[in-house]
C-alpha cells in the first residue's frame, strides 16, 4: 500500500514536469513549432540543409538525377558508392566501386591508387539527408581527383526511377 | 580454579563466531554486489542489503551520472533544434507537424529531468519519465529497423550513430538504468531506510 501512495505522487510530478517540459519547448521553439504546423518545416529543413552544405563543402559540384543518368549512359564516369559495403552489396548503381569514407583514410589504398586522376566520377550515397557522398568527395579531390561530382539524390532516387542496379548478393 | 578456563573458552567460541559472521556478510556483499550495475546486493527481505549510507549515497551516484547524460543530451539537441528536427522527420512516423512539436519539446524533457536529477529534486519522478521515454524509443527504433531504414539515431549523445544495434543496446541500458534505479530508490523510502 505504501508503494503503491509513492508511486501515485511519482506518476503526478512526472505529469507536472511533463507539462511544464511541454510549455518550455512550445514557448522556447516557437519558430519551429509554428513552422511545422503551417507545413512549412521540410521545406525550411531543405533550405537549411542546402546552406549547411554550401558552408561545409565548398567546391564540390553537385548534379540531379537527370545528369547522372546522362553521364551513366554515355559510360566514360565512375560511379563511387560511399555506402557501407553490405548496402552496397545488397544494390548499387550497376558498375559502381563501394568506396565508404574509411576505405578512403589510406591514400595509398589500391581502390584508388589505380584510377587516374582526372578520370570524371559521381559519388552518391543512400539518399537525399545523408552527407556521406559529398565527404568522400571531399576526399577524392583532396587525394588529387580533378573532375569529382556528387549525385544528391543518391540511391533511392536512382532505384525509383528503376534506373540499371546490380546485386552483389 | 573450574570458573576460568570456563570463561576463558566461552569468550574464545563467541570471538570466532562473530568474526565467521562478519566475514560471511563481507563475502556475499563482495559476491553479490557488480559496482556498475543499478541493482544493489538484496538481504532476505528483498531490500538492499548495503549500510543504509552506502545505499542513499550510491543512488545518489547513479543519478547524477544518469541526469548529466540526459542534461548533455538535452543540451545537444536544443542547441541544434533543426538538426534534430530533421533527425525526428527522418523517422517518418506521424504527421509532420507533431515531428516538430517533439523535437521541440524533447529537449526540455530531457533538460528538466536530467536537471532535476542531478540536482536531486524529484529524481523518482525524473526516472520514471526517463524509463517511459527510453521504452517509447525502443518501441520507434524497433519499428524502424522492421520498415528497412537507414537513418541517423538523432540520440544527441557523444556521437552519431545510426538506427542499429549499437543505439538498441545502448537505448535499453538506459532503460534497465532508469528503471532499476527508480525501484531501488522507491523500495529504500518505501522500507524507510
Amino acid at each position: 500500500m505504501r508503494l503503491r501512495g509513492f508511486l501515485r505522487e511519482d506518476l503526478a510530478w512526472a505529469f507536472f514536469l511533463l507539462i511544464l517540459a511541454l510549455g518550455f519547448g512550445l514557448v522556447k521553439n516557437w519558430g519551429l513549432v509554428s513552422l511545422s504546423v503551417k507545413g512549412d518545416l521540410a521545406g525550411q529543413l531543405e533550405k537549411m540543409r542546402a546552406q549547411r552544405r554550401d558552408r561545409e563543402f565548398q567546391g564540390v559540384k553537385t548534379i540531379n538525377l537527370v545528369q547522372a543518368y546522362q553521364l551513366f549512359q554515355e559510360g566514360q564516369t565512375l560511379f563511387v558508392d560511399a555506402r557501407k559495403p553490405e548496402e552496397y552489396a545488397e544494390l548499387h548503381v550497376s558498375g559502381a566501386v563501394n568506396l565508404p569514407p574509411s576505405k578512403l583514410q589510406n591514400r595509398d589504398n589500391p581502390a584508388v591508387a589505380n584510377f587516374p586522376k582526372d578520370r570524371s566520377i559521381v559519388v552518391y550515397c543512400g539518399e537525399v539527408h545523408c552527407d556521406l557522398a559529398l565527404k568522400v568527395a571531399e576526399k577524392l579531390q583532396d587525394l588529387g581527383f580533378t573532375r569529382v561530382q556528387v549525385f544528391l539524390g543518391g540511391f533511392k532516387a536512382w532505384d525509383d526511377a528503376g534506373y540499371p542496379a546490380d546485386t552483389s548478393k | 580454579m573450574r570458573v576460568t578456563p570456563r570463561i576463558r573458552v566461552s569468550r574464545v567460541k563467541k570471538g570466532k563466531r562473530r568474526r565467521g559472521e562478519k566475514g560471511k556478510a563481507y563475502q556475499s556483499f563482495v559476491v553479490g554486489y557488480f559496482p556498475l550495475s543499478p541493482f544493489p546486493p538484496k538481504n532476505e527481505k528483498g531490500l538492499s542489503a548495503l549500510p543504509a549510507k552506502t545505499n542513499r549515497l550510491l543512488i545518489r551516484v547513479f543519478g547524477i551520472i544518469l541526469g548529466g547524460l540526459f542534461f548533455y543530451a538535452g543540451l545537444q539537441k536544443h542547441y541544434h533544434v533543426y538538426e534534430f528536427a530533421e533527425a525526428v522527420l527522418a523517422y517518418k512516423i506521424g504527421p509532420v507537424w507533431l515531428a516538430g512539436v517533439v523535437a521541440a519539446v524533447l529537449p526540455w524533457v530531457e533538460l528538466i529531468t536530467g536537471g532535476l536529477l542531478v540536482a536531486g529534486l524529484k529524481r523518482r519522478s525524473c526516472l520514471l519519465i526517463i524509463a517511459l521515454l527510453m521504452a517509447s524509443f525502443l518501441v520507434v527504433m524497433l519499428v524502424t529497423l522492421a520498415r528497412g531504414l537507414n537513418i541517423d539515431c538523432g540520440c544527441g549523445l557523444f556521437f552519431q550513430k545510426q538506427v542499429g544495434l549499437v543505439s538498441l543496446l545502448e537505448d535499453l541500458a538506459l532503460l534497465a538504468w532508469a528503471g532499476g534505479l527508480y525501484w531501488w530508490e522507491l523500495k529504500t523510502v518505501a522500507s524507510g531506510q
